[in-house]
């Protein structure tokens, strides 16, 4: 079919097609950059992998009358290990999958409208400013299209998965402040024993000095994971808070103020990641 | 009643707590108690501790069970999201098959039967990729 159209009806789709585009143009990049962050900052198996090793190093402290609950406990922290990291993993992804849907390059088809209007002219279908004009109004209509359904499926996989998505989160907020928290203290008090016990019977001035110099570096080591404890939670609570936000501002996600709203979300989730970095 | 999470936690606390408490007892009372008193009191302490580490592991487990069904949820929620992203990909896709379609049936116009060869592998390609 030949495209015969005057000027003017080609301006005219043209100016209809601006306004839609206008309209309907919709930038989620805050949403992107928040939704990678989260997928990035949420990556840290450290902690778990402390956890799941506890009663391994608990074995160093008590005596090997108590083993065998140790050995217990080890295997049935080695099957959580798999279904913690599986939880960090579930939130990964579907992070990534947001940051998929919000991300702007997705509805830009340009270059192939670009070549189906050179081939509609190159196959004589149109002359050179048929086919241009043919290139402009496809381009128009097929991003306005295209934005508007994408907007409309990120707001409405936030609208669904806010409910389900804090249970997750603040669940496993609890396990990494509290549990894990606990967990360290626990250790904490293995140490205490140990060494306190070992320092209360020695006699050796030297043997002494070397304990205190060993249960020093312990300390220091739970202490990190405290820091590594607080700063993972931080980094739990922002990505939850954050999504609060977007589902909160879901029909208002391309307005200014709420882009910067949710980029400070962004920047305290690479300020924690950083703080767990440098441990 | 079933036990919850938070009361795993709970136990743990009171567990540790109780553990710390002998141990302080032991180590204020160190002389008077005796070598035998001493290392019966310090296997309490360890066994204590344990059960303390125990509920901690339970308190874990529990929240894991408590949070599945809304964790399915969500990963439902991610696949349909990654089918949403797939969707908008094949747009582009289909665009690219509509502009092989074009230079196939002008070649076919054409009658040339090199361009047409050449075209109708173009379109198998954009088809197909």
């Amino acid at each position: 079919m030949r495209l015969h159209r005057s000027g003017q009806g080609w301006r005219a789709i043209a100016v209809a097609c601006v306004v839609l585009a206008a309209s309907g143009c919709a930038s989620l990049g805050a949403v992107r950059d928040f939704a990678s962050t989260s997928s990035d900052a949420v990556q840290y198996s450290h902690l778990v992998s402390a956890y799941a090793g506890t009663p391994a190093r608990l074995k160093r402290y008590e005596p090997q009358s108590q083993w065998s609950e140790l050995d217990r406990q080890a295997t049935e922290r080695a099957g959580q290990r798999e279904r913690l990291l599986l939880r960090q993993k579930l939130i990964q992804d579907y992070m990534d999958a947001l940051g998929q849907l919000a991300a702007d390059d997705l509805v830009s088809y340009d270059n192939q409208i670009d070549a189906l209007g050179a081939a509609v002219k190159n196959a004589k279908f149109a002359d050179q400013n048929e086919a241009a004009a043919f290139s402009a109004v496809s381009k128009l209509l097929v991003s306005a299209v295209t934005d508007r359904w994408r907007r409309d499926k990120v707001v409405s996989l936030i609208e669904q998965t806010e409910g389900p998505f804090q249970v997750v989160m603040g669940a496993l907020v609890t396990i990494v402040e509290k549990d894990f928290g606990s967990d360290v203290a626990n250790e904490r008090v293995a140490l205490d024993k140990y060494y306190g016990t070992l320092q209360r019977e020695g006699k050796d001035p030297a043997g002494l000095a070397a304990l205190a110099e060993w249960r020093e570096m312990r300390e220091g080591q739970l202490r990190d994971r405290d820091s590594a404890i607080g700063s993972y939670t931080t980094v739990l609570k922002t990505i939850a808070a954050g999504h609060h936000k977007l589902y909160e501002s879901r029909h208002d996600l391309s307005k200014p103020e709420i882009k910067a709203e949710i980029h400070t979300y962004t920047m305290r989730l690479k300020e924690a990641s950083t703080a767990i970095a440098r441990l | 009643m079933p036990l919850t999470s938070a009361d795993a936690l709970a136990l743990s606390k009171s567990f540790r707590d109780l553990s710390v408490a002998i141990g302080d007892f032991r180590f204020a009372n160190w002389d008077a108690l005796g070598d035998a008193n001493r290392e019966l009191l310090e296997n309490e302490e360890w066994s204590i501790l344990n059960a303390s580490s125990d509920m901690v592991t339970k308190a874990v487990g529990l929240a894991l069970d408590e949070s599945d069904p809304a964790a399915k949820k969500v990963q439902g929620a991610t696949a349909s999201a990654l089918k949403a992203v797939k969707t908008l990909k094949d747009i582009s896709k289909v665009i690219g098959v509509a502009t092989a379609t074009v230079g196939l049936a002008a070649a076919v116009i054409s009658k040339d039967p090199g361009a047409i060869a050449k075209n109708a592998k173009a379109v198998f390609d954009a088809a197909t990729a």
